[in-house]
């Protein structure tokens, strides 16, 4: 399928058009914290469970809260792709066929798992339109950890590397977050011509914002203030629409990294981005197994829902 | 929303990776060195360094546009490059970087059920990057001689077997890239039977050996060009540490024994890949040419050379120099007077004076040289040359960072003087690595500069110490993030760096007095396998470098070789720019973490 569209959503759309709502299981209490409003797709409930961490923090009740609401179990480790896609692949047909919408809650997702998503719907091909719904419930505001984790990965998710020839220089679009160190690491790694940075700000109450800005300062010393964009994470379709014209205009020039270090909001789209232009990359930082569990609480006051539409790709011509 | 001050980039000796330049600004911008006299020549050759050390400037040099441009307009002007001659052969440079290598990469990740699948994507993506290249190459020498390409197109998309396409070099070349996204597109959907229907209809040439394409389409054009068609070609190739295995395997084999009509130029980190190139092959196969400096003074000569034109052409002034902007390093041992440097009342008499009143073992040390703690002045030059200049940079370091605590020297709190700035720790820092320098000269220069008492622009010490810190911490940063896979409790490269990082600050400035400190290290045997990954890796990445003895000093394995760490981490650990004796690194490590406890001990402690 070919993305068709993408559009600002709420979770009323959700609820009255999902025929199938996929979930995530983790240890933090994020991630079940969306479900408790899911009023639709009684039967097509499904939670991706992490094969990691079975026991930390809030886990197990996540596990009994979700089986509570009808929800079936899967389990699947972080980095596994295929796996998702089975999932999905199946999941939506069911539902597609049915004339249904399938909703996601990507909040507590790995980028792995974002990717393994989009690309199922990438490839997958029905003869009729489908709708998607991503809802994203931001963490409520914790300082960023002391103490920065190594970088185990730092590659291209699987679907979303290009094959473009080495012929242009880099540019990498870095969606900034708020541990310290990683996009100039990523920086130092790619060794790009030009680097534009994606800085979250949701306006003065947003506690994120100075910590990104203090995470990054490097960064952003040594970057042009001309490439260095605002987004709100409420206004997924406005960012969309702001990534496209970044990336269209870079792409005559560049080979272009994507790569998303913060709110997974911004991950979401750039993957979706991707479905439109083959030759752009999207890259992850993970800490693989260095990473260790952190409790996180959802924000459902700053919950963000967003619609994003897929036409048969015989309907339109492919990308460069 | 909080206002950055920018990093500019204004000229071509701004830019920061010659990767991106086109090849006559490279040529605009290039210092020749030493390297370059033997890459010209007619072999095949081996450019090892770490990552930004100036190789792919050197294989771009190579090339015809470059060449060009050095011909018109910096040779005629600037006579003192004459014996550095120009290439007798056709360089193809072959581009790679961190993001197509990760993405070839991610082939045998998608396909990891089908790795003869994987590996034939790979091929394909390589060749068919090869045959563009070399196609740019061709149409650049038609356009030179006013040769109309066709009937050379022609036999290209005949013996090519490009099937129906238009005989133009942008048709050649878009046709190829068509191919790639072919197959990408079957590598999205994972569609293995996809992909390897389209592999099979590429011609063979391009899923064979990773040279066969490219110089058949040489050939072709010796055939169809051969008036204008070179007698020699080289293919060069960027990034080879970094290609699959296969690609390094096959192109490492074929130095040994190739067509004599084409000659390779390749890559690689700085320790030789012994397991690909058997040691006694080496001499008459290839010359490997080192790109790094073990020693400070061996870096001089070029820093010096490129900052004065990266000066001039900063201030468009040609009589300014780097001295004038950034004055002399306060560890710089020569040109200084004697009597000026060493007499009574200098700043490092001072600093002597100063330091035995609170370091017992530095008065002991200069008691038994005979000299006197309170008056430390040395009218024997042999004696002066011995003692006084050697200990130089350690007294200097010391006076810094220790004070007295009753009965005990400590690690000084306060904030010092600096005592990184100046033209040498500028040079000692950049390692000789153009990127390194650029990096670091851009930022100085961006710094509001005032006028020294001579009128020139002059950054200010204690502004340039602040850049070169920020500059040292960048790189520590680099080091803990660059990814790796490893066990979780196995050391980490920013671990190692830290542990030597302290052992060696140890050596100069905590433990007692020593004239001849540990200063670098011997990997030897008793390393563990997991040490020696992240010494290589070290390597590659320039965390590390190679201390030879001899020119001729090529490390054939990590075990054996002598390494220290970069001069770029001098400030972030408090070292100084020398090499001082080595150390066994496994002993050193096994010690480290006594000595860090000796390290930290807290103040009135």
């Amino acid at each position: 399928m070919r993305l068709k569209s993408v559009r600002d959503s709420s979770l009323l759309e959700l609820n009255a058009r999902a025929g199938a709502f996929v979930a995530a299981c983790g240890y933090e209490r994020r991630s079940v914290a969306l479900s408790s409003l899911i009023t639709g797709a009684p039967e097509g409930r499904n939670a991706l469970c992490f094969s990691e961490w079975p026991d930390a923090l809030g886990r197990k009740d996540n596990e009994r809260q979700l089986l509570e609401r009808g929800f079936k179990l899967h389990g699947v480790g972080g980095n596994e792709s295929k796996r998702v896609e089975s999932l999905v692949a199946d999941i939506a047909t069911t539902t597609i066929l049915a004339g249904a919408a399938v909703g996601f809650d990507i909040s507590s997702m790995t980028r792995a798992w974002h990717g393994a998503i989009i690309r199922q719907f990438r490839t997958m091909e029905f003869d009729t339109e489908c709708e998607t719904f991503f809802a994203y419930a931001p963490a409520q505001f914790r300082r960023p950890p002391l103490r920065s984790l190594p970088n185990e990965f730092v590659a291209p998710v699987d679907g979303f590397a290009s094959l473009s020839t080495p012929d242009l220089p880099v540019a990498v679009v870095i969606g900034l977050g708020y541990e310290r160190e990683r996009a100039l690491g990523l920086r130092q790694l790619l060794d790009p011509e030009k680097t534009i940075l994606m800085i979250p700000n949701c306006g003065d109450k947003d506690e994120y914002y100075p910590e990104v800005l203090r995470s990054n300062k490097d960064i952003l010393r040594r970057t042009h203030q001309e490439w260095v964009f605002e987004y709100c994470i409420s206004e997924p379709a406005a960012t969309f629409a702001t990534l496209i014209s970044i990336v269209a205009g870079l792409r005559e020039s560049y080979r272009v990294v994507l790569a998303s270090l913060g709110p997974k909001v911004f991950g979401l789209l750039s993957f979706l981005l991707a479905t439109r232009f083959a030759d752009v990359s999207v890259w992850r930082v993970s800490s693989g197994i260095h990473a260790q569990p952190r409790e996180a609480h959802a924000d459902l006051d700053q919950l963000v829902v967003i619609d994003a539409i897929w036409e048969p790709s015989s309907r339109t011509t492919g990308s460069r | 929303m909080e206002v950055f001050q920018t990093v500019k980039t204004a000229s071509i000796y701004g830019a920061f990776n010659a990767r991106w330049l086109e090849p006559e600004d490279v040529a605009r911008s290039f210092v020749p060195t030493p390297p370059f006299k033997s890459l010209v020549r007619l072999q095949n050759s081996l450019l090892m360094g770490p990552r930004g050390c100036g190789k792919t400037t050197l294989l771009k040099m190579l090339m015809r546009r470059a060449q060009r441009v050095w011909k018109i307009e910096r040779a005629p002007r600037e006579p003192q490059w004459t014996d550095y001659r120009s290439p007798d052969f056709e360089a193809v440079y072959v581009p790679s970087d961190v993001r197509w290598s990760s993405e070839l990469e991610s082939v045998s990740r998608e396909l990891s059920e089908f790795p003869i699948d994987a590996e034939r994507v790979q091929r394909a993506s390589v060749a068919i990057s090869c045959v563009i290249e070399a196609s740019r190459i061709f149409q650049a020498i038609a356009d030179e001689n006013r040769l109309d390409p066709a009937e050379f197109l022609k036999g290209l998309i005949v013996h090519l077997q490009l099937g129906p396409t238009v005989p133009s070099f942008r048709e050649v070349r878009l046709k190829l890239l068509s191919w790639v996204d072919e197959i990408h597109s079957g590598l999205i959907r994972r569609d293995v039977g996809a992909i390897r229907g389209h592999l099979d209809r590429l011609p063979s040439s391009l899923t064979s050996h990773a040279l066969s394409a490219v110089t058949r389409a040489c050939m072709i054009f010796e055939e169809y060009a051969q008036h204008v068609a070179p007698a020699r070609w080289a293919l060069c190739f960027d990034e080879l540490e970094i290609a699959p295995p296969w690609l390094q395997a096959e192109l490492f084999a074929a130095l040994r024994s190739f067509d004599q009509r084409f000659l390779l130029k390749l890559t690689w980190s700085p320790v030789l890949p012994t397991d690909l190139t058997p040691r006694q092959e080496r001499q008459h196969d290839y010359a490997a040419i080192r790109m790094w400096h073990g020693h400070a003074a061996d870096a001089k000569p070029f820093c010096k050379e490129f900052s004065t034109r990266f000066i001039r052409d900063k201030f468009e002034n040609t009589s300014i120099t780097p001295r004038d902007v950034f004055g002399p390093s306060p560890f710089a041992e020569e040109e200084m007077d004697p009597d000026q440097g060493y007499g009574r009342g200098t700043p490092l008499w001072r600093a002597m004076v100063q330091l035995a009143q609170r370091d017992p073992s530095f008065r002991d040390y200069l008691s038994e040289h005979g000299i006197s703690p309170e008056d430390p002045v040395v009218d024997s030059v042999s004696l002066r040359d011995e003692s006084l200049r050697k200990i130089k940079p350690i007294v200097l370091l010391r006076e810094a960072y220790l004070k007295d605590a009753g009965d005990r020297v400590i690690k000084r709190s306060r904030k010092s003087a600096p005592l990184y700035f100046g033209e040498e720790s500028i040079y000692a820092m950049s390692e000789g690595n153009p990127r390194l320098l650029r990096g670091l000269l851009n930022e100085l220069l961006d710094l509001d500069t005032r006028p020294s008492i001579e009128g020139s622009p002059f950054v200010p010490p204690p502004a340039q110490s602040r850049v070169l810190f920020a500059a040292s911490q960048r790189m520590l940063t680099g080091i803990k993030t660059y990814p790796i896979q490893r066990r979780a409790k196995s050391l980490s490269l920013s671990g190692l760096v830290e542990r030597l990082g302290q052992f060696l600050n140890a050596e100069l400035v905590t433990q007692d007095f020593n004239a001849d400190p540990v200063g670098s290290f011997i990997v030897d045997e008793d390393v563990r396998q997991d040490v020696l990954d992240e010494v290589s890796v070290g390597l590659l990445i320039g965390a590390f470098v190679h201390v030879k003895s001899r020119e001729s000093d090529i490390p054939m394995s990590v075990i054996g070789s002598r390494i220290r760490i970069s001069y770029m981490l001098a400030p972030s650990y408090k070292l100084l720019f020398r090499n001082y004796r080595d150390y066994r690194l496994s002993t050193a490590l096994r010690i480290s973490t006594s000595h860090q406890r000796l390290m930290f001990r807290p103040e009135g402690a």
